[in-house]
């Protein structure tokens, strides 16, 4: 693998170059495998923020909901 | 400090950050723990900056309702992940009332996936009775990572509260993980003395002893020597010193010696690991890479005759950079009472001196030749007697 695609995967998903002297001792595999973790942890965190929105307004009491979702969505 | 420990534990609070399991990061522990600590800090402020609209909203919402019904959406419809990204959001007072209405249990859940940093004044204004329970319920399910993190965060009475409610195999794992690892030696101070030696025992029964010597690691000196003298008194030197010969951790126990009382220095040269030539060449070794000559010559005078000739032995094999060093210690300390007994068992190692006592100045060489003398050593210096007339 080019170790520029590990490195720029990471720095991707970091949002800003990672940190350089991670980039000295990891192989391009690795910091693929490091980038691919943090995208999935932001994936299973946007997924659940999906689902966590929709439930929410089940549980606001019918007097606050109109206020409520206007807010939300 | 051993760079080895810090990486093990920053890359335990990577995997906590990422949601993978520790050993799967194993390929990370070639990296330096500052490298780790920037990756994790990037790690968390990129999840907790995504989905930020949708999580101010959620926070903004949260305004609207009473603090009751926050606390039924955080529990039943946000859940922990969430909870704990809308929480530094919210306004604290707000929080603080909405985590009032939520169970200890739920509590945990947001705790493990709070980033501290982003909650600070939430954290600060959480009763310590609350603090308590959550610490109760977090070491009741092992979370020391979490516990760590909130440290720094926390309050001396809820610092207080929570530790009465953690064992002391997990305070040592906490401590171990700990963010702002400086303040370590103020939270120790707020434990009661007896608590302590538990700690140690705690260390000694649980294989613990490289989280309790980066423990003792980050301690003020005089806290050190008080750790230091109780493990002497609760009979754990021999324990401690076999672990941190097996987990190469000798540069954290050396610098620790100075800071013993006499009595539990000389116990030190009693152990059963100066009996082993390994171990006193692992010994030798790290005193020599981080210059602690100055900790360890004392003790070896009081070392077992066997012991004391390997010593000889493997000081004749040192550079002569090192014997330099070595000796201009001993004429600092004024230490030639027991560096020359130690010569005088080893020709080779008198052979060696040779160059370096004879470029002392002469009063030097006089004092060494008059502590010689008193020692009844002089015609046991070998070739060394030579340059002392």
């Amino acid at each position: 693998m080019d170790f520029n695609l590990g490195a720029s995967a990471l720095g991707t998903e970091l949002g800003g170059d990672p940190p350089s002297g991670l980039l000295e001792v990891l192989s391009p595999a690795e910091l693929q495998t490091l980038a691919d973790s943090l995208g999935a942890a932001k994936r299973r965190q946007s997924q659940a923020l999906d689902r966590a929105i929709e439930d929410a307004l089940h549980h606001v009491p019918f007097v606050f909901r109109g206020a409520v979702a206007l807010v939300l969505l | 400090m051993s760079t080895a420990l810090e990486t093990r534990a920053e890359v335990i609070k990577l995997a906590r950050v990422l949601g993978t399991p520790a050993d799967q990061l194993r390929y990370l522990e070639r990296a330096s723990p500052e490298d780790l600590r920037a990756l994790r800090e990037q790690a968390t402020d990129r999840l907790f900056e995504g989905d930020q609209d949708r999580l101010h909203k959620l926070a903004l919402a949260s305004r609207l309702l009473p603090a009751s019904i926050g606390a039924v959406i955080s529990r039943w419809a946000l859940g922990a992940l969430l909870s704990a990204r809308v929480t530094g959001l919210l306004v604290p007072s707000k929080a603080v009332d909405i985590a009032r209405h939520l169970p200890a249990a739920f509590l945990s859940d947001i705790a493990v996936e709070l980033d501290p940093r982003r909650a600070r004044e939430v954290i600060e204004r959480m009763p310590a009775w609350q603090v308590a329970d959550v610490a109760e319920e977090l070491t009741r399910r092992n979370e020391y990572v979490a516990m760590g993190r909130f440290v720094g965060f926390l309050g001396d009475e809820a610092i207080s509260a929570a530790m009465t409610q953690i064992d002391d195999a997990g305070l040592l794992r906490i401590a171990f993980v700990m963010e702002g690892k400086d303040r370590l030696d103020h939270v120790v101070s707020l434990l009661p003395e007896e608590r302590l030696a538990g700690v140690l025992h705690a260390a000694d029964q649980g294989a613990l002893w490289p989280e309790a010597l980066d423990l003792l690691n980050h301690l003020g000196d005089e806290r050190k020597g008080e750790l230091s003298e109780i493990a002497a008194a609760e009979g754990l030197l021999d324990s401690l010193s076999e672990a941190a010969n097996a987990d190469g951790l000798w540069d954290l126990v050396l610098p620790v010696i100075p800071l013993m009382t006499e009595s539990s220095r000389l116990s030190l040269a009693r152990l059963r690991v100066v009996e082993d030539r390994d171990a006193l060449a692992a010994i030798l070794d790290t005193a020599g890479r981080y210059d602690l000559w100055a900790a360890l010559l004392p003790i070896v005078d009081h070392l077992p005759a066997a012991s004391r000739d390997i010593v000889a032995t493997l000081a004749a094999g040192f550079d002569q950079s090192v014997l330099e060093r070595i000796v201009g210690i001993v004429r600092d300390g004024n230490m030639w009472s027991i560096l020359l007994p130690l010569v005088a068992l080893g020709p080779t190692l008198q052979q060696r001196l040779v160059p370096v006592i004879a470029a002392l100045p002469a009063t030097d060489r006089s004092r060494v030749a008059s502590t010689a003398g008193a020692l009844g050593l002089v015609g046991r210096l070998g070739p060394l007697g030579s340059v002392l007339a």
